[in-house]
Parts: structure tokens; sequence; C-alpha cells
């Protein structure tokens, strides 16, 4: 055989497993970095597990915010139609004719690419100066594998927001969920996604139609400032559910309009006195108490 | 210093007025193995410092060499240059049944032989000490721009890349030809 092959560009070639594990002792940043030196660096570099400890995602009519762990980038609307991108409040880039939203959304693109991303704290907050940033949530709409969550922070414009972030997050890693939903409309969709309903604690700012609270009934801990229409059949349910629960621990709900005590009091005989109602019963298998308090704002259990 | 090192295995120093046979256990010489690298030039290791090493582990272990046979036929490794291979020896010396250390500063700072020998060990499956090459490859990227990086690697841009890859397949179409016409050729 004739051994006569043109000279091949001399360059280092180390097996993908050892660079796979050389990147994986790299930050995000400098995983960015690797991803623009070649094809064959930005594959691996997307099919590495990412973990951040923080990830937050600000969103406003006239700029976006990110921080990965303790970067923060923010880019600027540009009076000038351009956007101006801000590194940890000191280094500032000027791009010229281009819209901050579409290179913000690139950017959270590229970043949220590899499939397995785990992230300790995910903070999503779309101001109401930016209704809708529909071009946001499609990045985590069009990602295959969810993201490993375990605490989630959002505040949004409408229901069908968070029920879109929500989606794009594993459900068995989710712990934590605090939701802000400052608007009228029905919230119903969010409390029936299985992520929420696994969840070990819920925060929620949003209002919550008495009928949804079913989906609460296995969450350990969870506190909601709105319930609307809330009757005493809701009531004995959650303490029924409560009752029979091994894991359950905690529970406030404020209410829209103010309770009748004495009416409930009445309904579900139960002893009104100074218009606050207060029951102790025992748990079942457990030598545990439940207690619970209702006042005419607020019904509170807790697992004594 | 081969026995005390087997001793600290075994409770027998520390009753030295035991029966002959159980006091002679520790007294077993360490068996050495022989390798060499491109260079040809023969290091004797011991099994203890080659335990490190999981593919020569498992030849020793599945072909049952013993130790004359490991004399007359030292364990060639064509593919690895003999001072870096001197390297690999060595640091399999240094840490032989001890613990690895969290960090290993004794790496080459020279990036040729840093890529070398992170070759050499991937090879030889030395687990701890490719770690350490891994996290000294790591540092020398952190920081560094896209292009540095390139530099590094010696990596050609997409652009070169791409025709790179044109004349590669080029020429893997040639041999297949080839192949095939001299398959055609065995079949008559």
């Amino acid at each position: 055989m004739l051994e006569e092959e043109p000279p091949i560009p001399e360059y280092i070639v180390l097996p993908s497993e050892v660079l796979c594990e050389i990147f994986g002792k790299l930050d995000l940043k400098n995983r960015l970095n690797l991803r623009r030196v070649s094809k064959t660096f930005c594959q691996l570099i997307d099919q590495l597990k990412l973990h951040l400890d923080t990830l937050s995602i600000s969103v406003r009519s006239d700029c976006v915010r990110y921080r990965f762990n303790d970067a923060l980038v923010s880019y600027n609307n540009d009076a000038s139609n351009g956007c101006i991108l801000e590194y940890n409040y000191s280094k500032k880039t000027a791009i010229q004719e281009a819209d901050f939203m579409k290179i913000a959304v690139n950017d959270l693109s590229i970043v949220l690419k590899p499939s397995k991303i785990q992230i300790d704290s995910l903070y999503v907050d779309f101001h109401v100066s930016h209704k809708n940033p529909t071009e946001l949530l499609e990045t985590f709409r069009q990602r295959k594998r969810r993201l490993q969550v375990r605490q989630a922070y959002l505040t949004v414009n409408s229901a069908d927001q968070a029920i879109s972030l929500i989606s794009a997050l594993e459900s068995e890693t989710l712990k934590t969920i605090a939701i802000n939903v400052p608007s009228s409309e029905s919230t119903k969709g969010i409390w029936q996604l299985e992520q929420f309903k696994q969840a070990k604690s819920a925060e929620i700012s949003a209002i919550v139609e008495a009928a949804s609270l079913e989906n609460f009934r296995n969450i350990p801990n969870f506190m909601i400032k709105a319930v609307k229409s809330i009757e005493v059949q809701h009531f004995i349910q959650l303490r029924d559910a409560f009752m029979e629960s091994s894991t359950f621990k905690y529970c406030n709900i404020r209410v829209t309009e103010s309770l009748d005590i004495d009416e409930i009091g009445r309904i579900a005989k139960m002893r009104v006195v100074d218009q606050k109602i207060s029951e102790v019963y025992s748990i079942l298998n457990a030598p545990n108490h439940l207690r619970l308090r209702i006042t005419s704002s607020e019904v509170e259990f807790r697992r004594m | 210093m081969s026995s005390t090192e087997q001793g600290t295995s075994s409770a027998a120093p520390a009753e030295p007025t035991t029966a002959p046979e159980s006091a002679a256990a520790p007294e077993v010489p360490e068996s050495f193995y022989y390798v060499h690298g491109k260079d040809k030039v023969v290091h004797k290791v011991s099994a203890g410092a080659l335990q490190h090493s999981a593919l020569i582990h498992g030849m020793i272990s599945n072909l049952g060499y013993t130790e004359e046979q490991a004399k007359a036929n030292p364990f060639p490794f064509e593919n690895i240059d003999g001072d870096i291979l001197q390297m690999v020896v060595d640091w399999c010396n240094q840490h032989k049944g001890k613990p690895t250390p969290p960090e290993d500063t004794n790496l080459p700072k020279q990036k040729e032989k840093l890529f070398d020998l992170v070759l050499a060990v991937n090879y030889l499956e030395i687990k701890e000490l490719l770690t350490y090459c891994c996290k000294q490859v790591a540092m020398m990227v952190k920081g560094k721009s896209p292009e540095e990086i390139r530099e590094i690697w010696m990596i050609p841009t997409d652009a070169e890349d791409e025709a790179a890859e044109k004349e590669a397949k080029k020429r893997a179409g040639k041999e297949a030809a080839g192949e095939t016409a001299a398959a055609a050729g065995d079949a008559k």
C-alpha cells in the first residue's frame, strides 16, 4: 500500500470522554467560550450536564436581566434602536441596530441548550411593563428534556405564562414553588399540573378558586394569599385530607371575601369564641394533632 | 522498602514471634513487571504501583503473567513516548498504595507534554492521574477567549475545519473505492 497522504493539520485530538471531563470542571462562562471554539467542542458542551446554583430571569419593557450564579448580564434597550449589553454592572458593549429582546432570548436559548440542566433556584420575574415575552417563553417550551429545578420563584402576568414555565420543569426534582400572578383571570390550570401537585412547599400569591384546593392536598407546606368563594365543605375536605396525611405540616389560606364565622360554626358544628373558630383533631395513626383556626380573613391548619 | 510497605497491609510485623509460615507472608518479595514505550527503554515497576493502571492491572490478572514471563516480555506501549511513560511510572511509584492527594502540582506545565500525558494516562486508565491532568488542562482554558483556546489546542477555525473535512471525505471516498476494487479483484 502506498502511504502518500497529504499532511493533515496537526491539532491536538483528545478523546471526547477526556474533553468532557475537562469541560465538566469549568463554569458556564468558560463553557460558553468553549462552545465557540469549534463544532466538536460545541456539541460536547451541549452534551454535558450543567449545574447552576441560581438562574434569575427578569424582563421589563426596556431591559432583560439574567443572573447566572454570580454573573449578571443585562440587555438594555437603547433609544437609537440598539442594544446595550452590560456585564456585572460595569463592562458595557453597544450593539448597533439590534433588538435587545432578540439578543437576550438568543443568549438564554444557548445557555439552556444542554440536555441535562440542574438549577437550585430559578427566579423568573416578568414585570407588568412587559406583558408577554413570548419569544423567551418559547425557549422553555422548546426544550426536549425538562429542567431539574429544586426551587422555582415565578412572578408572571398570566396563568398561561406560569403553566408554560412550570411545564418545562421536572416534577420529581421540584420541591419548592412560589407563584405570583397579579391578574384576576382563572388560575385553575396551574394547580392541575403534576409538577405543582407533588411539590413539598408552595407559596401562592394569586387568586385561587376554592374548587382548586383539592390540588393542594398533598403539599405538606403551603400558603395561599387569595382564595375565592370558599365554603364550609372546602374546609371539611381539607381537614379530612390532612388528618389522613402522613406528610402534612402547615397550611395558611387567606380569603378574598370575609367569612361568616357564626354560619360556619353552625354548619360544621364547630365552636365559635370571639368570632374565631379553634378546633383540635387527632391525626390517624400518629401521635400528632391537627389544629384548625378560622377567622374572618384566614384559615390555618397546623400539625402539632 | 517493598517489604515494609507490604507489611502495612498485614498484622504480622506487630507479632514477630509467630510461626514461621505466617511471619514469612510479608517477606514475600514484591513482584515486578516491565514496561517500555516508543523509545524501547524498559522500566521496572512494582505490581503495587501498577495497580493504578486499570489497563495493566487487567492485562496482568487476565493473562496470568508470571514474573519470568514479564521480564522476558515487557509490556510494549509503542504509542507512548519514552519521557511520558517515565512520568507515568514515576507517578505510579510515588503514589503506590497511598491515597492520592487532592492536588498534584508536579504535572508538566508545557502544554504539548501535558496533552501527551493525558493521552497516555487515558490509554493506561489511571483514573486519579487523569483527574489531575484534566484539572490542569481546565485551568489552562479558564478565562481564555475562544481564539486563545483555539491556539492552545491548535484548532483550525470552522472554515478551515470544513476544508479539512472535505479533504478527508475525498480521501475516504478514494480509499473505499480502492478497497472495493481490491475486493472485486480478490473475488475473481
